[in-house]
């Protein structure tokens, strides 16, 4: 549906994109994952044609956005940062101005336009001025124009920005049921954002790709499957001496949590089975309390931090 | 196309724009027929008040203008329109003449004046109506400068400030090349200066080196040609280029009732010269 080939953009001297490159498939719904300023708006601003690259290439559903952008741009809805309304218009008036601009049939149009009201659930907001909006509804406006002309894909930049958490809820749900029907491109610099609806992942900083793929595929690629946080009950120097003569152990460290428990932060050794089940009964044997004990997965919001917080030591 | 002409057209009616446009001619131009066409009862309605109108148009035209593309960037809208299937052109002209539209509304609403007069006493009306035909295409080729400016900027004041600036010094350009010399040699110098300035532009867009030295040196040498093999051609060329330039000239022949088909050529193929520049003026924005 999309590929995107070695996008560059310079602004100036200054680089905002180095070579990014992607591909989506149909039906996906794809995150643009990273920090703020690391290029995700511009990215997307060159996949619908608002800014051309430097140099690069752009594939919307076959066709070139710059060589051929009538074709590209018809397949496209997009919701950029900051939606894209007229505040001095009604709320229908300006979703059948946009229908109107995406050369919707006029036969079509007032089905369309009642379409996306229904699937925004604007039907109470038809007839207000958009200026009079909460941040909320302007977003489902911006939102519902993007929906607009009936694109197979869908671009979301940040759609959930400044919404509060119940409207957060209800803009996921609209976006996973949008899934059905669409391609979708979410950007966000929130992790659980994207970890609760896409399907994959590309995570961006600097203007570069930094890592790419589903969201268990990264958890998996980055996490560390041999760690073990176990929370232990007793005297210090039993403790020392039951881990120290662990054998599945084959690095540890000690740290003390108050109240006579330990943390016993312990790497494994290379081993495919869960050996939890052995070490309570080691434990156990030495007469020492397992309070608490799991695998340290790192979560996408570590890859994350690992990989962005990475590249800032270095510089 | 359609879209955002009618969304431009109801948008001057959304906001005060439209009305407060419509007033401040109308009113302007009632002030200059009550005087000439009513106390002192004169007929030529073309000579006295539409001969008038460039005054009026200083303001009036940058009202119509102003908002017209720099409010769509400060909103953040021009997202909207750029990434629709919707040619860059067709905004423009879209745009254009929805601005035009309002224009010619309210050159039918002055139109009643002299209608009135002619209740009272006899109209020329093929002078009246050449005037009317010379105030539509002077407002035309300013709607489209204005519109141009407004392609430049995010700020509508300052769009509206240019404009003013720009037609203030339109109007003016007769008389400053008065205070010029009109001989060849400094003709020459200036045509010069402007072609060195073209080729630095060209550089800062392009930064390419042989691009520029192509379309520095050309110029410069064929205007140094010109000069050594025809001097004369040169004689007073600033006042001429001027004067060519200025739309001013061609509507005062209007406004005395002398209609020029080339004129109105004229006026056309400067409307669509500024509305192309505007055009590229956005396009090249997403290449900066």
């Amino acid at each position: 549906m999309i590929q995107v080939t070695n996008l560059v953009k310079q602004y100036g001297n200054k680089t905002a994109l180095q070579g990014i490159h992607f591909t989506v498939e149909k039906g996906q719904i794809m995150g643009l994952l990273g920090p703020n300023g690391a290029g995700k708006s511009t990215t997307m601003n060159i996949m619908t044609g608002y800014l051309s690259a430097t140099s690069g290439e752009v594939k919307i559903g076959g066709y070139d956005i710059l060589t051929e952008p009538m074709k590209a741009k018809k397949l496209i809805g997009y919701l950029p940062e900051i939606p894209p309304l007229y505040l001095d218009m009604k709320v229908k008036e300006y979703l059948n101005f946009v229908a109107q601009l995406k050369k919707v049939k006029k036969k079509d149009r007032k089905t369309q336009v009642e379409e996306v009201i229904r699937m925004t659930e604007l039907e109470e907001y038809e007839n207000r001025l958009i200026k009079f909006l909460s941040k909320g509804y302007k977003q489902r406006v911006g939102l519902a124009q993007a929906l607009l002309g009936e694109p197979e894909l869908l671009i979301l930049d940040e759609p959930t920005v400044g919404l509060d958490p119940k409207q957060i809820i209800n803009m996921r749900k609209l976006i996973k049921e949008l899934a059905k029907t669409h391609t979708i491109i979410i950007s966000s610099h929130i992790l659980s954002e994207i970890s609760a609806v896409c399907d994959s992942v590309i995570i961006i900083d600097r203007g570069t790709v930094i890592a790419q793929g589903t969201t268990e595929e990264l958890e998996a690629k980055f996490g560390d499957k041999n760690a073990l946080d176990i929370i232990v009950k007793g005297e210090r120097e039993a403790i020392e001496a039951a881990v120290s003569e662990c054998s599945y152990f084959s690095a540890y460290e000690l740290e003390e949590s108050g109240d006579e428990q330990w943390i016993i932060k312990a790497e494994i050794s290379e081993t495919e089975e869960d050996i939890r089940d052995q070490l309570f009964f080691y434990f156990a044997e030495k007469k020492i309390p397992i309070l608490n004990m799991e695998h340290k997965t790192k979560s996408l919001e570590d890859v994350f931090l690992q990989l962005t917080g990475k590249e800032n030591e270095v510089k | 196309m359609a879209a955002i002409y009618l969304k431009e057209l109801k948008g001057y009616f959304h906001s005060m724009t439209g009305y407060v446009y419509l007033s401040f001619f109308t009113v302007a131009i009632a002030i200059y027929y009550v005087y000439y066409c009513v106390i002192n009862a004169m007929t030529n309605f073309a000579t006295y008040v539409l001969g008038n109108v460039t005054i009026i148009f200083l303001i009036a035209i940058p009202i119509l203008t102003m908002r017209l593309v720099s409010e769509e960037k400060k909103q953040r809208t021009d997202q909207l329109l750029f990434t629709a299937p919707v040619r860059t052109w067709e905004i423009v002209v879209g745009k254009y003449l929805a601005a035009l539209t309002l224009f010619l509304i309210s050159l039918l609403v002055i139109g009643l004046f002299p209608i009135f007069t002619s209740m009272f006493g006899t109209v020329n009306w093929p002078m009246t109506l050449t005037g009317f035909l010379g105030t539509f295409l002077l407002g035309a080729g300013l709607i489209a400068i204005g519109l141009l400016i407004s392609c430049t900027t995010e700020h509508q004041m300052i769009a509206a400030v240019l404009s003013f600036a720009l037609f203030l010094l339109m109007f003016m350009m007769p008389y400053i090349t008065e205070m010029f010399p009109s001989n060849g040699i400094f003709t020459m110098i200036l045509l010069l200066i402007a072609a060195i300035l073209l080729a630095w532009m060209f550089y800062a867009e392009t930064k390419d080196r042989i691009i520029t030295a192509i379309s520095g040196i050309v110029p410069i040498v064929a205007i140094i040609v010109a000069y050594i093999v025809k001097s004369d051609l040169f004689d007073n060329g600033l006042a001429n280029i001027i004067s060519w330039l200025s739309l001013m000239d061609r509507f005062n022949n209007f406004m005395n009732g002398i209609l020029n088909a080339s004129s109105v050529v004229y006026y056309c193929s400067f409307v669509v010269v500024s509305l192309f520049i505007g055009t590229q003026i956005l396009e090249h924005r997403r290449w900066k």
